[in-house]
């Protein structure tokens, strides 16, 4: 929709020209910017000038540009022992958005709306992602996206500060990877999304819990744990209370199906 | 200036800065790209970016520079139609066709590749389409025909094309909004933040130091008079309960102040900008505590509201209830409920009025009823029916949503202040949803009595509906939920009783199936429940009970 209220759209080329203050807002791809009216912004500064490389392969691993297309993640071709790239495509079919906003909204976008249920956020908390985030003033800072995502609408991001890239470590893209969705609607917003990836010789079985939780949250275990480990570390470490309740599913459903899917992770990993 | 081709044209032109692509795309007369939700959802505005599908209302507009725009109008080339819009027009792959548009620019892009067809569910979660259930849209995208040759003598009962059909394939369709005027106002409402409310004043003055805009309309500037909403042929039909702008806000998003400007931005900022000073009073929601002695009370000005906030009742009983319970073995007793729903029609309500060449007063609207509309204004703006003229071109959904007056009284009333200019009033998305009114909620307890072979003995029915805070179509949708529902069986014995109640909800309207379905739903649940308390097939209890040729077809009514 309009947004009435901007003034002035800015186009810097490089993050040392922005002046950041009260009622500035960053524009990745827009795609919920555009969706509600904004009354408090009136300066949109434009991210595309930067130029940042979308996706950019390296021995170390991946790193995803903020600015980077859900589209681009999507088509990404990477090395064959990157055997859990196919998550990436699971997790964006998780999205409740068309196909065609895949073509305007961000990886970076996801993550900075910081709502349970980004699939972004389920994909590269579970592939151990870290934020490099450029603050105002000072020197860039590395966050790991379990910890980036605070809670319901919150992240660590202090005012002006921006989300410049995550790397997905080439240790964690290498695992093998499994992961179920569920949602209380056919094609709906997730109520569950779990991840789990595990090396190959059964070392270092990380679970993710997301959309089921306000935040992303890591279960790490040194070898795939037994379906009773499992299930006894999951109700040790987010008990009743902690779960995320809201009119895509209640608590007690979230916690009831994260118990259920993570078991069938753990089996099909096992 | 900057430069955007457009289906192969160039314009130099302009964007706001915060426009979106839609609207900037509206404003240089491609109408062909519709407002559906204006949010990303719908896909009513789906065009292509180099070739590739986008919802335009996300897109800066100023994103477009130098790429390649193409609209559902860039899609034929050289007059030959494209494949896509081959496949609509034989399948007949719309109804209202307010959803072509960006239907056919997301299945005809490069993307919608045959992966995409094989889950049309997820490949076209981006696409609302409020009409067709999607049945003719899959059978366009698998290449079916729905259509018969038109044959002089033998076009009766043959399956003959739409005649609209070119033009709403082509975006050449003209819906409410689809026009440019010159000179035109923008009018914007201040909706009420609360439930129950009086208005102890309200200043303008800072909204009309807003530069652009133009005036701002009260409860103290409009005509006092009485009405309802709803459309009827008889007016009588419906309560006179509302007034077009009033000093009591009864529910959440009712209209209470307009705001008529140069720009949308500008009204938009003038609605910001009035203050109001509100005495908070207390509110009621649900219709039964509503009807509780010392509820408050939402309307005192009109007969029909005399006891309390129960709008209307209707009941009645033939044969003798009491009895064919007492011949039931079996009786089965329990409450269902159904929850208020927005019809969504894609096109929102939208009105604009101005004087024409000829002198009279001319209102363009998205309605269901522009000759009842017409006959309302006459008597608010005391103008005789003779000197306006209310009409619509193309409308892009209604359900019912839109036999309600909601759009039109205000441009026509600002358009009399402000000597004829064009005044447009296009509703939100979110109007629609807090400001628009609803199906109404209602509550239905059902009593059947049977014996044990499934032959109904006893219907009692009683129906609790919630209007909210103005009646409409409260008393006539109540007719229709104690009538067909009930007539659908043959019982000797039948009883009912029916409330409308206010309470300090959004309104209750005009809504397919018109009150008969939220019976329908209580009675048919019941009679399923009934089938497991006899261990009788569902089925076979209701062949058993419908109503045969030759029945005296009744409700709780003794039929004449």
């Amino acid at each position: 929709m309009n947004l009435n209220t901007i003034a002035q759209v800015k186009r810097p080329k490089s993050f040392d020209e922005i002046e950041w203050r009260d009622g500035h807002a960053f524009l990745a791809g827009g795609t919920w910017l555009f969706s509600e009216p904004q009354v408090t912004t009136d300066t949109l500064v434009d991210l595309e000038q930067f130029g940042w490389p979308a996706l950019t392969a390296t021995p170390a691993g991946l790193e995803i540009a903020a600015t980077a297309r859900i589209v681009e993640l999507h088509d990404f071709k990477g090395p064959p022992e990157w055997k859990a790239m196919p998550l990436f495509d699971q997790c964006i079919d998780c999205f409740l958005m068309s196909f065609k906003i895949w073509n305007a909204a961000t990886v970076g976008g996801n993550l900075v709306m910081s709502l349970p249920a980004g699939a972004m956020i389920s994909l590269t908390a579970a592939l151990e992602g870290v934020c490099t985030l450029w603050p105002q003033n000072g020197k860039a800072r590395q966050v790991p996206v379990v910890d980036f995502v605070t809670g319901m609408h919150s992240n660590v991001l202090q005012k002006g500060e921006l989300l410049r890239s995550i790397l997905l470590p080439a240790s964690a893209l290498k695992k093998r990877a499994a992961m179920r969705q569920v949602s209380l609607t056919h094609l709906g917003r997730s109520a569950a999304l779990i991840v789990a990836t595990v090396n190959d010789d059964g070392s270092d079985f990380l679970l993710t819990v997301s959309a089921a939780t306000p935040r992303p949250v890591h279960l790490r275990f040194a070898r795939t744990p037994s379906a009773a480990e499992l299930h006894q570390a999951i109700d040790t470490r987010l008990p009743p209370d902690a779960w995320f309740q809201d009119v895509h599913g209640s608590a007690p459903y979230k916690r009831h199906v994260t118990f259920y899917l993570a078991e069938q992770i753990r089996a099909e990993l096992s | 200036m900057s430069n955007y081709d457009i289906n192969g044209r160039l314009y130099s032109a302009e964007p706001k800065p915060g426009q979106c692509l839609r609207t900037f795309l509206r404003d240089l007369e491609v109408f062909g790209v519709k407002k559906g939700c204006d949010a990303g959802d719908c896909g009513a505005c789906t065009v292509w970016l180099d070739g590739k599908p986008f919802h335009s209302c996300l897109v800066p507009a100023f994103r477009g520079e130098g790429r390649k725009i193409t609209t559902v109008e860039g899609l034929s080339k050289n007059g030959e139609p494209h494949p896509i819009q081959k496949a609509f027009h034989d399948a007949q792959a719309f109804q209202c066709g307010y959803c072509a548009a960006g239907m056919m620019m997301t299945t005809a892009s490069e993307s919608f590749d045959d992966h995409r067809k094989d889950d049309l569910p997820h490949a076209l979660k981006g696409n609302i389409c409020r009409c067709t259930g999607y049945r003719s849209i899959v059978d366009a995208l698998h290449g079916r025909t729905n259509i018969e040759e038109d044959v002089a003598g033998k076009a009766l009962g043959a399956s003959i094309p739409n005649p609209h059909t070119d033009a709403i394939l082509t975006g050449q369709a003209r819906y409410t909004m689809d026009i440019a005027m010159p000179n035109m106002l923008h009018l914007k409402v201040l909706r009420s933040p609360h439930a129950h409310a009086r208005l102890k004043s309200i200043d303008k003055s800072k909204a009309l130091a807003i530069p652009g805009v133009v005036a701002v309309y009260t409860w103290e500037d409009v005509p006092r008079r009485l009405y309802s909403t709803a459309l009827h042929e008889d007016h009588l039909v419906d309560p006179d309960d509302t007034y077009m702008l009033d000093n009591v806000a009864r529910f959440v998003g009712q209209r209470l102040v307009a705001v008529v400007a140069e720009t949308e931005a500008a009204a938009e900022a003038g609605v910001r900008a009035v203050q109001i000073d509100y005495e908070i009073l207390p509110a009621v929601f649900d219709p039964v505590a509503a009807m509780e002695p010392g509820a408050p009370l939402l309307h005192d000005k009109d007969v029909v509201t005399q006891s309390g906030n129960l709008f209307c009742t209707l009941q009645g009983e033939i044969g003798d209830v009491a009895r064919g319970f007492k011949d039931a073995d079996a009786v089965h007793e329990h409450t269902y409920s159904t929850s208020r729903v927005q019809h969504v029609h894609l096109e929102t309500h939208g009105s604009i009025a101005y004087k024409g060449e000829d002198n009279r007063w001319h209102v363009r609207t998205s309605s269901q009823g522009p000759f009842a509309v017409l006959k309302k204004l006459a008597y608010l703006t005391g103008v005789p029916a003779r000197e306006i003229h209310v009409f619509t071109e193309r409308v892009g959904g209604g359900f019912g949503g839109k036999q309600e007056m909601v759009s039109e009284d205000l441009p026509l009333f600002a358009t009399m202040k402000l000597g004829g200019r064009p005044v447009k009033w296009e509703w939100t998305r979110e109007e629609e949803f807090i400001g628009a009114t609803t199906r109404h909620q209602m509550t239905t307890r059902v009593k059947l009595g049977a014996r044990k072979d499934g032959t109904l003995t006893a219907m009692e029915v009683h129906v609790v509906s919630n209007t909210g805070a103005y009646g409409n179509h409260g008393s006539e949708t109540l007719a229709a939920a104690m009538a067909s529902p009930i007539a659908a069986y043959r019982c000797d014995n039948k009883k009912g009783i029916g409330r409308v109640v206010y309470t300090n909800m959004t309104p209750g309207g005009g809504f397919r199936g018109y009150g008969a379905s939220q019976t329908t739903f209580a009675i048919e649940c019941a009679m399923d429940d009934l089938a497991r308390l006899l261990k009788l097939d569902p089925v076979e209890l209701r062949r058993k009970n419908v109503v045969r040729p030759g029945d005296n077809v009744e409700s709780i009514w003794q039929a004449s």
